[in-house]
């Protein structure tokens, strides 16, 4: 959530003015945002986001992981942690119960639980969705500072960013090919300007047709008329399974469409690209390439 | 034989007050966090300080206070209604009432009007948007000086579906963000964590009881009909008034603090009338026990039937609730 700081300022005395008047005793709203930068490495973390715990794992801080959601199934010793809920629904009783000393959420969290957290004088960092791949990295070493791995966040995004450079000089000079990526069927949501994954496209050298939409809400006529190269299906939620499969069928339907002509429809998982750590961005964006430039394999141009 | 009466009454009273206490207790007691019934008194010796402690009394306790007023708040109203309609399906969210205030919070969240204000943002857009559909309906009823109760009724269902289509608008036009907050706000819930908020939800619902009481007999007599209440020296018009803003005003507050919790307003008012019969001097005291009883029960069940996971409230007040009436309903071969 972007707050400016004055905001920020007085919407934390506010909250300070009320609590104090509500409580006699204790439960103040402490000011956790000034002491980020001084406070030691955190030990007992929950993270409730699976990209979150993920990206803990990445920086090799998930011994200090507590606890996670029951959708953080990457990498498989996720699984064994002990969960606290949903990334929607914590259940505070249990992230209270196993004490804490940081708290790092989604976007997803309910914004009264994490209040409440913080009444509790738990710290609580929340990352929003990153909007591009600049974003995300910014995100993942800030995530690296805040747990005290700055040196491997920066090892990791340097060479991230080493690898996507690699990426889109080999495409710069391929020629541009008209992409539509599809998330979510009914209603048709495709990817715009506002979300990361639009750097897929732009990094692998293909041009988004749904660029300057407002909102992800995108019709099956716009995509007739724009006449898209490539379509990349990525439903959230079942790709993988029957769904995909119908929605490409349904997509051959239309002929006049360049992407039908040249059989160039791809089903991808929607985790995959949709939930980025460095890494699968990197995975994620050459898969892409491929899918863009037939010619682009294993990185290399044939 | 009014000794007998008042006997039973207080009866009910006292056997409902020890049920809230005990579901109360019960409901400090259970939890995803495992404090052992045994270590209770322990911490509560120790005082403020552990871990537990928080727990029990930082997050547990105001959910249950939540509980006592919004279930109280809410079955009151829908005793209120049906009392006023003397139609057995009106509840609280009957009226548009509930619409409104989701209209108001799904405005807030897609204007980021949350972002100028902070958290508060949510239940003020949620009570203006409620005491606005108040207003509305409210005036379109009134003709020529008298309020038209079929006309209420009707205009409210149908501010309830004007406002649940550009709720479903604003849903349609959003960001993915943005929908998760609208969800959850409809889903409803009690963990509220701002304590000025519980407050004024607890003296809000107990004013509206006391408040309520000064009209218990003229709804007796209403019960009879407009005319006949008319006839034994009741001002129908302003009773109808200001018990149906009443039971308005206790719904916005309700559902601007928690979100929608549906069928507490129309189960409870009903299993009451079953129990303590149509007087309304024991109806309104004793919908109001069993509402928050039934809610804190509701609220505790929603935590901890599927560990770790936290259902909406809403969930089991349905389930619970609905299964619970259809039974009675079929057991007491009552006409409603």
């Amino acid at each position: 959530m972007k707050k400016s700081r004055l905001f920020c300022l007085i919407e934390n005395w506010f909250v300070a003015f009320l609590l104090s008047l509500a409580v006699p005793c204790g439960l103040l709203a402490d000011d956790h945002d000034g002491m980020e930068k001084t406070a030691p490495a955190p030990e007992r973390i929950i993270s409730l986001g699976q990209t979150i715990t993920e990206r803990i794992y990445l920086l090799g801080a998930d011994r200090n992981l507590i606890a996670d959601t029951v959708y953080c199934v990457q990498p498989e010793d996720a699984k064994y942690k002990e969960k606290v809920g949903t990334l929607l629904q914590a259940n505070l009783e249990k992230i209270v119960a196993l004490k804490p000393d940081l708290v790092i959420a989604s976007n997803l969290a309910r914004p009264k639980q994490l209040r409440k957290l913080k009444d509790l004088g738990i710290r609580v960092v929340q990352f929003s969705y990153p909007k591009n791949f600049s974003e995300m990295c910014r995100q993942f070493l800030e995530l690296g500072e805040l747990l005290g791995k700055e040196e491997k966040a920066k090892e990791i995004i340097d060479n991230t960013k080493k690898e996507v450079a690699a990426i889109r000089m080999k495409t710069r000079n391929l020629p541009k090919k008209k992409v539509f990526i599809q998330l979510g069927i009914k209603p048709l949501h495709a990817v715009t300007r506002e979300s990361f994954l639009n750097d897929y496209i732009e990094f692998a050298g293909g041009e988004n047709i749904a660029l300057n939409e407002g909102r992800g809400a995108y019709s099956r006529e716009k995509v007739l008329r724009e006449n898209p190269e490539v379509i990349i299906i990525s439903t959230m939620g079942s790709s993988e399974g029957e769904t995909g499969k119908k929605e490409k069928e349904s997509w051959m339907k239309y002929r006049s469409i360049a992407a039908v002509k040249n059989q160039n429809i791809y089903i991808v998982n929607p985790d995959k690209i949709c939930s980025p750590t460095p890494i699968t961005f990197v995975e994620a964006l050459t898969e892409i390439a491929e899918m863009i430039h037939p010619d682009f394999s294993d990185g290399e141009l044939k | 034989m009014i000794d007998r009466r008042i006997r039973r009454w207080v009866m009910i009273i006292f056997i409902l007050t020890v049920i809230l206490i005990c579901v109360s207790v019960i409901s400090l007691c259970v939890g995803a966090a495992g404090i052992s019934l045994k270590r209770i008194p322990h911490i509560m010796w120790e005082g403020r300080g552990s871990g537990e402690y928080s727990i029990l009394f930082d997050i547990r306790l105001p959910r249950i206070i939540l509980g006592f007023a919004i279930g109280g708040a809410l079955s009151l109203a829908g005793t209120i209604l049906q009392g006023i309609f003397r139609n057995p399906l009106v509840e609280p969210y009957t009226l548009g009432i509930s619409g409104g205030a989701s209209l108001g919070v799904c405005l807030n969240i897609a204007f980021k009007w949350y972002d100028a204000v902070g958290i508060i943002a949510y239940p003020i857009s949620g009570f203006l948007g409620a005491v606005l559909v108040i207003v509305f309906v409210y005036s379109l009823s009134m003709k020529r000086g008298t309020l038209k109760t079929q006309g209420i009724l009707l205009t409210g269902v149908m501010i309830s579906f004007i406002s649940s289509s550009l709720v479903m608008l604003i849903m349609a036009l959003s960001r993915s963000e943005d929908l998760h907050g609208i969800i959850f706000w409809i889903m409803g819930s009690l963990d509220e964590p701002n304590m000025l908020l519980i407050r004024m939800a607890v003296i809000g619902a107990l004013a509206g009881l006391v408040l309520s009481y000064f009209f218990c007999l003229d709804l007796n007599a209403l019960a009879l009909g407009e005319e006949e209440a008319i006839h034994l020296g009741i001002n129908v018009e302003k009773t109808k008034r200001i018990l149906f803003i009443l039971a308005s005003i206790l719904t916005g507050l309700s559902v601007s603090v928690s979100g929608i919790i549906g069928f507490v307003g129309l189960i409870i008012p009903h299993l009451m009338r079953m129990f303590t019969g149509t007087d309304h001097r024991i109806l309104f005291v004793s919908s109001f026990l069993a509402g928050a009883s039934f809610l804190i029960l509701c609220d505790t069940l929603a935590r901890t039937v599927i560990e770790p996971f936290e259902l909406p409230v809403g969930v089991i007040t349905g389930i619970i609730g609905g299964a619970v009436f259809v039974y009675a309903l079929s057991k007491k071969q009552v006409t409603l």
